[in-house]
């Protein structure tokens, strides 16, 4: 097996890229993948907490990296998918405590037992981001329709291409449908265009992200919950699957207004680029 | 139609159109950073290159970024030494 390594990145943080990694790794995994996610935010973890498994931790990524333990013992189980491991970063030390190099090789050795390897970047472009990076043959932006978020996320695509990493994609996350059909919010289009990279995910606001966490259950359980059906599509898209992109705008028409204008066939300008 | 009712707002546009505005001049500004150290690598190699052709006096030199609005200016100048 030689599987592939993933970086999930976007420069500011809070734009829901740990809740990104653990949704699209479970969604990965329970395509029949064999998937790894790699907490690499040192200091700060948190996808432990996402996936539920902040009990489970006994060896992290700088054990592993510092040779106090096997991979194979620093590898937790997920819960549900039977396929899916993660890696915790450490809690008490910092980012500039493994190094590029490091993670390389630890990466490259992780392929050839797993499909995925998805990196969680921590936020920023310092360190811990160009370690994050280094192993990555592909990159998956996460952004929000917001004017910071999108300024971040043209910076770390530019740090991407001088990194040799072109295949950037991107998700645009926590899209709120009203607010763009009354025009208080940038959509899709606005976004891709300003970045010039083609979307992987167009993810709608969801407060079900909010229950699941607070449950250590990814969403893409929750066979109700819009944001979920979108990171189980773009595990699809990683995986290979044409699925044509799902705008929520279109997707969620709420007013009446909206509602006549679908029936009659109107659609506003929403198209995304895939 | 319906728009004609809305609140006019700050900068005469929409929320949605002054951000896609500020977005679009915060990128165009990034994109033309340059950090002091590739300056300084920049200067280097081209005078390296036109010391291949020229004799240059290295402490005359400058070499500095201009803005002016929304454009960027490279300005550069370099003070020619006379053949011996």
């Amino acid at each position: 097996m030689s599987g592939k390594t993933i970086v999930m990145t976007s420069g500011k943080g809070g734009v829901g890229k740990t809740t990104a990694t653990a949704n699209v790794g479970t969604a990965l995994a329970l395509r029949s993948n064999r998937v790894v996610v790699i907490d690499t935010d040192i200091g700060l973890r948190n996808l432990d907490v996402v996936m539920g498994l902040e009990n489970r931790i006994v060896y992290d990524l700088v054990d592993v990296v510092e040779e106090r333990c096997r991979i194979e013992q620093a590898l937790i189980r997920d819960k549900h998918a039977g396929e899916l491991y993660l890696v915790a970063a450490a809690q008490t030390r910092d980012k500039d405590c493994i190094t590029a190099e490091q993670l390389v090789d630890l990466c490259r050795r992780l392929e050839l037992d797993f499909d995925y390897v998805i990196v969680d970047c921590p936020a920023g472009i310092e360190q811990g981001f160009r370690n994050a990076i280094a192993a990555a043959q592909e990159a998956l932006v996460v952004t929000t329709p917001e004017v910071s978020a999108i300024r971040d996320a043209d910076r770390v695509i530019g740090l991407l291409h001088a990194s040799d990493i072109h295949t950037a994609k991107l998700i645009i996350n926590r899209i709120k449908p009203e607010m763009v059909r009354q025009g208080d919010m940038l959509d899709s289009s606005d976004v891709l265009d300003m970045l010039a990279v083609d979307a992987i995910g167009l993810v709608p606001s969801d407060d079900r992200v909010i229950t699941s966490t607070n449950n250590g259950t990814p969403v893409v359980y929750d066979t109700q919950s819009p944001s979920g059906r979108e990171f189980v599509r773009i595990a699809a898209r990683i995986d290979g699957e044409y699925l044509p992109m799902i705008d929520p705008v279109e997707e969620q028409p709420t007013s009446i207004m909206d509602k006549v204008r679908t029936l009659m066939g109107i659609n506003r300008k929403t198209s995304a680029h895939v | 139609m319906f728009s004609i009712f809305r609140k006019k707002r700050g900068h005469g546009g929409s929320p949605r159109d002054v951000a896609r505005e500020r977005v679009q001049a915060a990128i165009r500004r990034d994109r033309m950073e340059v950090s002091a150290p590739q300056l300084t690598e920049l200067r280097d190699n081209l005078l390296y290159t036109i010391r291949e052709h020229l004799p240059v006096a290295p402490e005359f030199t400058e070499f500095r970024l201009q803005r002016d609005g929304d454009e960027v200016f490279l300005v550069s100048r370099v003070r020619l030494e006379s053949r011996t």
